[in-house]
This record gives C-alpha cells, structure tokens and sequence, in this order.
C-alpha cells in the first residue's frame, strides 16, 4: 500500500488575464516580445480553445492584420499567414497557378466550420505532426517569412520544424507570409491521406510532386510523408533521388515507396497504429501518390 | 393493408418537429432558473484507492463557492440499481481514473472549477486490476469489500452465471462438425451527443429535477429514497433527451443536483464535459468469448457452448452484462447447450446495457460459427440459417416458450437477398465477389430474432377526452430520439378516431403521468404502444357508458365522431360538451397476464409467450489489400417490425442502428493506458460515423404482425444493430479468406490477419 | 466589452477574455437553441453563421465576435415562419432526437447560400462536421437535394 497526495492547486485553467486585437504587425510583435511565453497568438482559435493552454496569460488575437491574402504571379505564390484553409481549398488563383495540392491538402484538414477560421499560418506555427497543408507546401518548396521586432527571415519551411508542436520561431516572431517558386510545367502532384474514418487526424499522408523534363525523364520529385511518422514532417531526399533524372515505371516507384517508408520514425505507442502499420502505409501511400502525380505530369 | 388504417402505418409528420427544429426544445441543460448555482466534480487521479484525508478547508474559502461535497457529508444511502452495484453518492472507495472525489457548487462553474483545485486529499493506492479474467480470480484486488469482482447472481459468491441444457458434452463429442474460436469485442461509449446534465430545484416544498435521463421514474425513486422525501413531492422532467442509447440510466447525478439543492435552497446545475460523459458516463462492457457450435453434417445445430468474460467495470453488474440467456437461446435452435458469463468488475469506467446489450457481440461471434459450420457442411449461408431458426408455434429449448410471433424469414431473407443481388455476386466459400487488383469484395450476411418484450408489463398510459372536443395522452414513456411521443400519440388517434392535431402528449413529468420502465429493450411500441392502444378503448368505453346512459338509449345505438367533437345517440347529433362536464378518462396499465407467464429456468425467467421477428442483413464490402482499408459498397437491412406505426421513424431506427454497428464493426474502441486512464475520451480520438463515411444503406420494412398487441407492432430500435458486426464480418472473410475475430476490424487488425505486417 | 449583433439585434456585454461566444450566447443571451455538447469543435452542435459562414461557437472567444454578425437556430426563422429548408428537414424526417439538428441546419443554410445547387458529394463533404449519433444524415442529404431540385436552386 502506498500513499500519494493530490494538491490540485498547481494544476492551472485557462484564464488570461488579457486579450489584445493588434492592428499592426508591429504592434503584434513587440506584444510578443513584451508577453513572450505568457503570451498565445489566436487566430481561428481553433488549436488555442482545445488546447486551453494554462499558462496562457494574455491573448493576442492577430485576426486584423493585413495578412489573408493570396497572390500568384510570375514570381510564384504569396500567401498571407491569415489565409483560411477555405480560402486555400476554394481559390481560383491557387487551381490556375498550379498549387492544386494545397487546395487538396488543405480539403483534408477538419470540417468545414474549422477550415472557416483555421489560418494556415496557425497550423504551421502549431507544428502537428498531423498537419496536411504542411507536406504539400515543402512539396513545393515553400519558405515562411518570419518577423520580429528588430528583424525578418525567410527560411524553408522544412527547416522549421524541430518536433512534436516545437518549431524555430521564437517567443517574440510572428509567422506572416508562406511563398512559394513558380510551379514548372509539366508538373503533376498527388496528396493522399489516411485516417479512420473520412474526418480524422491523419494516421498517414503524402504529398508528392512530380515534375518531367524531356524526354518524359523526371526533373524534379519531392515526396514528403506527414501523419503519425515521426514527430515532424520527413521529407525522402534519398527516395526523390533514386527517381530523378530517369524515366520512371513500376519498380522505381516501388523502389522510391521503400525507401521513402524507411525513412520513418513512427512512436512507438499510439492507438493510431503501430510503427508497423505506419510503416507500411507510408510505401503504399508513396507508390499511390507517385503514380498519381505522374499521370497528372503526363497530361499537363 | 394500405388504407386499412387513417393514422397508424403512414409517415406522419413528428409531433415535435417544430420544437427540435427551430432549437426550442429545452434539453436538461438548457434550464435557466434564477439563482442558479453550478456545480463541478473533481475526478480521482487513480484507478483505485482509497480517501485517507480530504481536506476542503481552502476550497470553501474561495468567493462564489457554496458547498464542497466529499464521502462524508453527503447522504449515507446505498442503494439497489438494476444495473449497478449500490454505491453511496460519493464514497471514499474509489474505483477509475476519474472517479468522483467531491463536488464543488459555487455561484458559476468557474468558480467551482477553481475551488476544486484547492482541496487537498491524501490517498491509499490500491492495486489495481483492469483486465476481466484476471479480475475474476479470487486473489484479484477486491472492488467492493464485501464480495468479490464477479457480480453475477446469486449475488457475490464469486461464481459466474450459468444456464446449461441437454448434454451439450455429450452432444460435442458427437457432433460432425466442430468449429470453436475466441472472440474479442471492445468497449464503446454510447455517444449521444448531448453530455447527460442535470438540473434541480428545491423551493421548500418540492423537488423538481430536469435530467436527461431514459427512465425518469427510476430516477425519481432514486431521489426519494436517498433524500427521505415523500415521493409528492419529487419531479423528474425529462421531456427531450438527446439520446440515450441505454448510456442514460439510474446516474447519482440527479441525487447530487437534488441534494445540493435542497442544502442551499437554491436552483442547481450540473452538466457533463463530453469528456466527463466518456469517462463518468457509460461504456458497453468489452468481452472476451471463447465459442463453440457443434453441427449434424447437414448443417443442423447440436450444441452450443459460450463463455464470455464481461469487463462491466467499477459498478456494472450482471445486467450490464450478460443477463439475457433466456432470449439467447431463442436466436437459433440449440437443443444443447451451456452459457457461461462472468460479469467482473474492474479498475475502469462504468460498463452498463448499450443498444443491443451483449447480442451485437454474441452475433459477432455467433454468426461466423454459422457460417464456419455451413462451410464445412458445403450449405451456402441463407440455407444454415433458414433451416435453423424457430419459426411460430415452436417451442424453444430449453425453456419451452412458444414462439407466440409469426418469423417472417422467408420474406426478410427473400428481400434482402433480392435488394442486395446476393445469389449473383455470391461465389462459393472463400471466393470473393471480385477482385479489381489489391481491392476485394465480398458479402456476408447475418440473422437476428429479435425481442420486443423487456419488462413489457411496466408501461401505463391514460387518455382523456375532453368537453371541448380536444383529447390528451398521458405516457410515462419516455422519447429519447426514438419519436415514441409520435408514434404513440398516433396509435391513440387511430383509436379514438381522430386526427393528430386533436390530441396533446403530456409527457416527460413523473408528477403528471402514470408509471412507465423508460427507453430501452426495443419495448416501446409494444408495452407502450399496447397501454396506449388500450386506454384509448377503455376511454371510448366509459364514453360509451355515460352516452348511454345521458340518452338514455342502448350503447348499441351510440357512435362516435371525436373529429368533429360529435356523438351521434339514437340517431341524434350532440356536441360532447352537451353530454358531459368533465373528461372521461380511460386507463391502462399493463399486467403481467396480457403477456403470458413467467417461466423459470435455472434462475432465468422467460415470457411462456416469445415475441420477436426475423431480421437480416447482408453486407458488400471491399477490403483493400495495400491498406487494410474495409469500404461498405452496400449495406442492406431487412426488418420483421409487425407493423410500422410511422415507417418514416421505424426506418430512422434501422438506418440509425445500422450505423452505430458499423462503427462497432470498424472504428469504434474505448482505449485505455497501462495505469486504467482513458486515452480517446473525446470525438478526436474516439470516432464515430459522419455524413462522409454512411455508406448506401438500404432500409426494407417488412410486415408480419404479431396477434392483438398494438397492431401487431413488434420492436426494432436494438434488433438494426445487433447483426452488423456479424454481417461485416462474414463479408470481410469472404473477401479475403481470413476470419477476424476482433472488432472494430481497423486496417491494422486486417492487415495483420494478411500477414502484411 | 464587445458589441456584436445576434440575430439581427445589437448586443453589448462585457466579457472575459477565455469566454468563448458559445457560453454567451447560451448563459448570458439565453438563446439555448445552439447546444453545448463536446466543446471541442468536433460535433458541431455548437454551429452558428459569423458574417454567413459556420463556425463553431465553442471555438471562438467572445471577444473575437466584436463587430460581427452572428445568426443562430434562434434567427433562421422570422416571425414564426419555418424556412424552405426547415419543412424539408421535417417532411424528410431527418431528425431524431434533435440535439444535433441546430448545428446541422446552420450548416446546411451556409452550404445553400455558398451552392444553391450541391451535389450529393458536396453536400456530404460540407456537412461532415456535424456529427449525428441517432442516424440521420441520408434523409438530411435527401432533404438538401430535394429542396434544391423543387426551387431551383433558391434556399
């Protein structure tokens, strides 16, 4: 027999103290830089009020900012951290100027009520493994813009990731633009996601892009695995590898799909599924989505 | 039958339509009474222990805050349950992560939230046990002191419940055909979207208590024992329920809301997070099960032979569980046999009766024995079952209850066999319907006997017909989603001859309606169904009476036009308020005798009347090989519902149930960790079917009605669920040839039958 | 403070920075007709249109409702008057016992004002956020499509 005490006192609620509507980004970032960890950005909301983090003492809703917006020129795509998952997965300018991925990722992610006010800059700043929109965009190569007070970055969005909701944007950045190169021609992309039932956290997904020089040889590949692979995103270089720069058929894909699945670091406890079983999806959804995204490059 | 009946077998609209739909209908939760104070409850953090010291000093200080519950000052009351153990309101015995230590009341629940977290107590770990064989040995960590974890009767000896016939040995030893497996079924929460709430309000007079609640009266009794009231003075209102699905049953919450309120004479509220509605609230009770079906090499049934450990949890009992042998043996013709159940409780959250109690598990497992038979017999899986079902005028074995319903197999089979196209995509055993690269389909079906009559003799009901014309209907039945306030309210119309308009449901009132058992056991429309049928007769009667008797003429020469108000005596017209003063009332409550006799067997009583029909599914799967993927193409479901008061609502029920047991049959599963904690206690991680994921499903009503009882209405909320996982199982393996013996069958669980991984 | 118009009528409150608009408008405005049932934006019980378009109330601050226009279950109808898609959703049958009716029907008039004229798979796909446990989401698509196809398309 042994004996334990509760003293529920230490255990927090969610009651901040303070909530802010910045009209600036200015004004948003030197509240971060005031507030640092005390502080939360909400935007939709929807990560912040499940989350209900306890050490949250002021709020610093974001939401005025001059920051949804999508832009497609020759240059590639501008997208505004404040951009609504329903914006992404109805805009025209995203169908036309080839980014058709992010408009299926981003189909996928929650419900329709969540895509009304979930930014794709939350999502990104969340750093879920879960996360749909985020394969797809290092699928296209994408970079964040990130402010503070004193200065601003743009570095590749795979690299922002650390692990499971950890990220290099420090307590006093704003995420505020994704961009992304111009689409080449000849480009077919694929985007599948596998969960328990049609609305779920993605147990695995996979974002493929594929992109044909002459000759139908592949000039540029990037397949990205997210889901419950690893604590972040996990983008196969060595699988994109084996594929570019050959005429690719069966066995290269189901080459690429192994290794792209050994890649994997799954946990080892989740009642999502076993390392096992994630492991084995990964190669399948890989080979799907390759020869999915191929066809697509053909028919362009 | 068309147009035999004005009201009864068409699709009225509900009469609750307007209310549901324009967001009128207040639930428990959405009473707002002045003064009201809101009331928290702090879980423990352990799966078993013991309160040595609570220490609520800090917590009562805190500005807002009203009173602060523990074991030891709230009442010392342990009361029987049908369901459960008597457990006191709160103990200091504590049995799951989550389990009730105190409860705050404070001017908001904010408040209470924040006093909670000040009140200090020092535990006892106890051992823990969560798994229900090892909980059901005798040096297991004990629950309850005084008996061991097996709640089966008679009551705490520690040994399971039994109930064996012929020489079911004997039978096995020569029997041509073995087929024995071991099943697992998981838990599942009922998840109703509304988290139970309640509601409660002492003036000094009377208690009045809003609870979302199936079984009003049960509560109600609950109250008035526990709080010593005069039973006049304790309502329990219960008029919208935003779904039970069994889940909703004699809870101590209305005793605490009740308590509270009378200790502070201030209106109280205490509603669930849907988190606490998982962890605090119900779940099915898991099962493991190790079958056998023994067979004659035709394919006829020998033995059987089932022994099923029940995981009921901290308080379920037998009821929760197991308890229905009795209509067990009625499914399918065992002329030998034996069950076994052990209902254990352990560390973990309450197990309790959900839709279909313990059949959609036995069909799980029943169904694939029947269809491993008819494999080795060489019969298809239509014929195994055909010729092993009781039919009318058979007497069941053991019991020897006479199968008092017509089994309308033929049809319900035909149907489904002919809405499915079965003969033309059934390929032999181990064949699949076809194959299109690693995707394979396959079809499977499944039979259920359905029931009607749980505690059929506790339903009352009163009609009263008025001077002004207009009528009313008194149920203690209660509508919790099943639209009964609907269908009864027709049945007393056909009755009195008179449109639906012309009549007004009283319900949901224990103060204002006479007694009913609650929602459940698919009794609806044939306990309360049959109340209100004949209360509506015995109001015409006395109506009669006093026409007569006022016109002095014969009854003979009376006639009744409550339409328009009208009664026509001895050829003369007169208004009803020219006749009487005040309104005739015509009762009804049911009696035991209506429904035959008890008959006993080894403990377990039986109507000498069975009543039920026939009931078959047939699912179309396609399992993907790569993924483990199971996609329902079609999924069809023919019920034997004797007559379809309102097919409309009856096939609201089938489509509902059809659903529910899909996700039983594929995502559905209560995950818990090592140390008893609830791991997916919210709709992110414990997911059930959405718009996308409801395959086509066909609905086909079919009509045999059982003699007399309200139209020959026969039940069908549990008998939609109960075949589902039996059916999709038998589908899987037809397409590809390896039998699951655990649901919900993930992708993973296929894959790992496929030797994938 | 925040001022906001519910249903057409302005509202003025204080409110605290962690109250979400779902516990406004149920505790403090009495409009109980949206439903609190998992509170984490997975059922959608909560549904209520912002400037015309689903949100799930429990997800939202108060605050953050400064300035918008919210419609609940309370406000499709005027006057008493059941809208085009009320009457299908009663003549359909499409609802059981109701909890989760609300939060559907505020979808179901954003996916009507957004596409007058859905498809079978857009319906689906639109409403996927309102859970139903009872079992009514055929006869809700069924009473979508069958409104669209009688009025042309008009909600």
């Amino acid at each position: 027999m042994n004996n334990a005490e509760i003293d529920s006192s230490g255990l927090g609620l969610f009651r901040p103290k303070e909530y802010f509507r910045p009209a600036t980004i200015f004004e948003a970032v030197s509240l971060l830089a005031k507030y640092k960890a005390k502080s939360r950005i909400i935007a939709g909301g929807t990560d912040v009020l499940v989350m209900k983090p306890t050490e949250c003492e002021y709020l610093i809703d974001i939401t005025r900012l001059p920051l949804d917006y999508i832009e497609t020129d020759k240059n590639g795509l501008r997208m505004g951290a404040l951009t609504t998952f329903r914006s992404i997965e109805s805009s025209e300018a995203l169908e036309n100027g080839g980014y058709k991925l992010l408009k299926e990722a981003a189909h996928k992610m929650g419900s329709t009520p969540i895509r009304n006010v979930a930014t794709v800059g939350g999502n990104i700043s969340n750093a879920l493994p879960s996360t749909e929109i985020c394969p797809a965009l290092v699928a296209h190569d994408s970079k964040v813009k990130i402010v503070g007070l004193s200065r601003e970055k743009v570095i590749l969005l795979e690299e922002f990731f650390i692990g499971v909701r950890k990220t290099v944007l420090r307590s006093d950045e704003l995420l505020t633009e994704i961009q992304a190169p111009k689409t080449p021609p000849f480009t077919g992309t694929s985007f599948i996601k596998i969960g328990r039932t049609a609305e779920d956290i993605s147990m695995v997904n996979a974002a493929v892009r594929v992109t044909l020089g002459n000759d139908r040889v592949c000039k540029e590949v990037r397949i990205v695995l997210g889901g419950g692979v690893g604590p972040t995103l996990i983008r196969s270089k060595r699988a994109e590898s084996l594929l570019e720069g050959e005429r690719v058929g069966e066995d290269l894909i189901q080459k690429a799909a192994v290794e792209a699945s050994e890649g994997c670091c799954p946990r080892s406890v989740s009642f999502r599924g076993s390392p096992l079983y994630k492991i084995e999806i990964s190669k399948i959804l890989v080979k799907r989505a390759l020869k999915q995204a191929l066809e697509r490059a053909y028919t362009r | 039958m068309a147009g035999q009946f004005r009201v009864v077998g068409k699709s009225v609209p509900s009469i609750d339509a307007t209310e549901k739909i324009t967001g009128t209908a207040k639930f428990a939760g959405d009473i707002q009474l002045p003064g009201m104070l809101y009331a928290k409850i702090l879980g423990c953090p352990y799966p078993h222990a013991r309160i040595r010291n609570i220490n609520t000093s800090e917590a009562i200080k805190v500005s807002g805050v009203h009173e602060i519950l523990t074991y030891d000052n709230c009442p010392q009351k342990r009361l029987p349950r049908t369901e459960f153990r008597p457990i006191l309101m709160l103990e200091d015995h504590l049995r799951f992560v989550g389990d009730k230590v105190a409860v705050a009341l404070a001017e908001t629940e904010e408040i209470a939230e924040e006093a909670l977290r000040k009140v200090k107590v020092e535990f006892e770990i106890l051992p823990p046990v969560f798994d229900a064989f090892e909980a059901s040995k005798p040096e297991a960590p004990r629950l309850y002191d005084e008996s061991a974890n097996i709640s089966d009767p008679p009551y705490w000896q520690g040994k399971p419940a039994t109930f064996e016939w012929g020489d079911w040995e004997k039978a096995f030893r020569k029997a041509d055909i073995v087929v024995e497996h071991t099943f697992k079924t998981p838990s599942t929460f009922h998840a109703a979207l509304e988290p139970r709430a309640v509601t409660a309000n002492w003036d000094g007079k009377e208690l009045v208590v809003w609870a979302s609640s199936q079984a009003m009266f049960l509560d109600r009794d609950l109250l008035v024992k526990t709080l010593d009231l005069p039973v006049e003075k304790v309502k329990v209102k219960s008029r919208y329920v935003g779904g039970g699905f069994g889940g909703k049953f004699e809870d101590v919450l209305p005793s605490i809301a009740g308590f509270l309120s009378m200790k502070t004479g201030r209106p109280v509220r205490l509603v669930y997070t849907m988190e606490e509605e998982f962890i605090l609230g119900r779940r099915r009770p898991s099962q493991v099960t190790r079958a056998k079906l023994g067979a004659a090499k035709d394919g006829t049934f020998i033995a059987i032979d089932y022994e099923s450990y029940f995981n009921v949890g901290a308080e379920g009992n037998n009821v929760a569980g197991s308890s229905w042998f009795d209509t067990q043996v009625e499914e399918y013709r065992f002329p030998n046999g034996r069950f076994v159940a052990y209902d254990v409780n352990t560390n973990l959250s309450t197990g309790a009766s959900q839709r279909g109690v313990h059949f959609p598990p036995w069909h799980f497992a029943v169904e694939q024995l029947i269809d491993d038979v008819a494999e080795k017999a060489g019969i298809d899986p239509i014929r195994i079952r055909t010729m092993n079902v009781y039919r009318k005028g058979e007497k069941t074995i053991p019991i020897g209850a006479v199968i008092a319903s017509p089994i309308a197999i033929e049809e319900t089979v035909g149907k489904a066999v002919s809405a499915s196209g079965f003969w033309g995509k059934w390929k032999g055993w181990r064949t699949p319907v076809r194959v299109n690269g690693s995707k394979r389909v396959g079809i499977g079906v499944a039979y259920v006997k359905g029931w009607t009559d749980y505690m059929a003799h506790d339903s009352s009901a009163t009609v009263k017909i008025r001077p002004d014309g207009m009528c009313e209907l008194l149920v203690g039945h209660q509508d919790v989603g099943t639209e009964s306030s609907t269908t009864l309210t027709q049945i007393a119309a056909e009755e009195l001859g008179i449109s639906m308009e012309k009549i007004r449901l009283i319900s949901g009132d224990t103060s204002l309606v006479p007694h009913d058992a609650g929602a459940a056991g698919s009794r609806t429309l044939f306990s309360c169904g049959r109340a209100v049928m004949n209360a509506a007769r015995d109001g015409k009667k006395k109506l009669m009476h006093v026409v007569a008797y006022k016109m002095n003429c014969s009854e003979r020469d009376v006639a009744f036009h409550l339409e328009n108000g009208k009664v026509n005596a001895k050829g003369k017209e007169l208004h009803i308020s020219q006749i009487i003063n005040e309104p005739i009332i015509g009762t009804h409550i049911n009696n035991m005798e209506e429904f035959g006799e008890l008959l006993e067997y080894q403990g377990h009583s039986s109507w000498s009347y069975v009543r039920g029909g026939a009931h078959f599914h047939i699912a179309e799967v396609e399992v993907d090989t790569e993924t483990g993927e199971v996609r329902v193409l079609k999924y069809v479901a023919v019920h034997d519902v004797g007559k379809a008061i309102n097919p409309a609502i009856v096939r609201n029920q089938i489509y509902g149930g059809v659903l529910q047991g899909l996700g039983y049959s594929l995502v559905e599963e209560v995950i818990w960790n090592q140390g008893g904690r609830c791991l997916n206690p919210n709709f992110t991680d414990y997911k059930i079917f959405s718009f996308e994921d409801a395959p086509e499903i066909e609905t086909i009503i079919v009509e045999s009605a059982n003699d007399g009882d309200p139209y020959g209405a026969k039940g069908i909320g549990e008998m939609s669920l109960n075949p589902v996982a039996g059916a999709m199982a038998n589908a899987v393996y037809n397409a590809i040839g390896v039998r699951m013996y655990e649901i919900p069958m993930t992708p993973e669980r296929i894959m790992k039958a496929l030797g994938k991984i | 403070m925040i001022r906001l118009s519910v249903n057409g009528r302005i509202q003025e409150l204080t409110v605290k920075p962690h109250w979400t608009l779902l516990h406004v408008l149920r505790d403090k405005l009495g409009l109980t007709g949206t439903k609190l049932g998992c509170g984490t934006g997975e059922c959608g019980t909560c549904t209520v249109l912002i400037n015309g378009k689903a949100v799930h109330s429990c997800l939202m601050l108060a605050a953050q409702a400064d300035g918008k226009e919210i419609t609940t279950i309370e406000g499709l109808t005027t006057d008493g008057k059941l809208t085009a898609l009320q009457k299908s959703i009663i003549e359909h049958h499409a609802f059981q016992c109701g909890f989760c009716t609300p939060g559907i029907l505020m979808t179901a008039k954003a996916l009507l004002d957004d596409n007058p004229n859905p498809t079978e798979e857009e319906i689906k796909s639109y409403l996927n956020g309102n859970l139903c446990r009872c079992g009514t989401y055929k006869y809700v698509i069924d009473a979508i499509k069958d409104l669209t196809k009688r009025s042309g398309g008009c909600k």
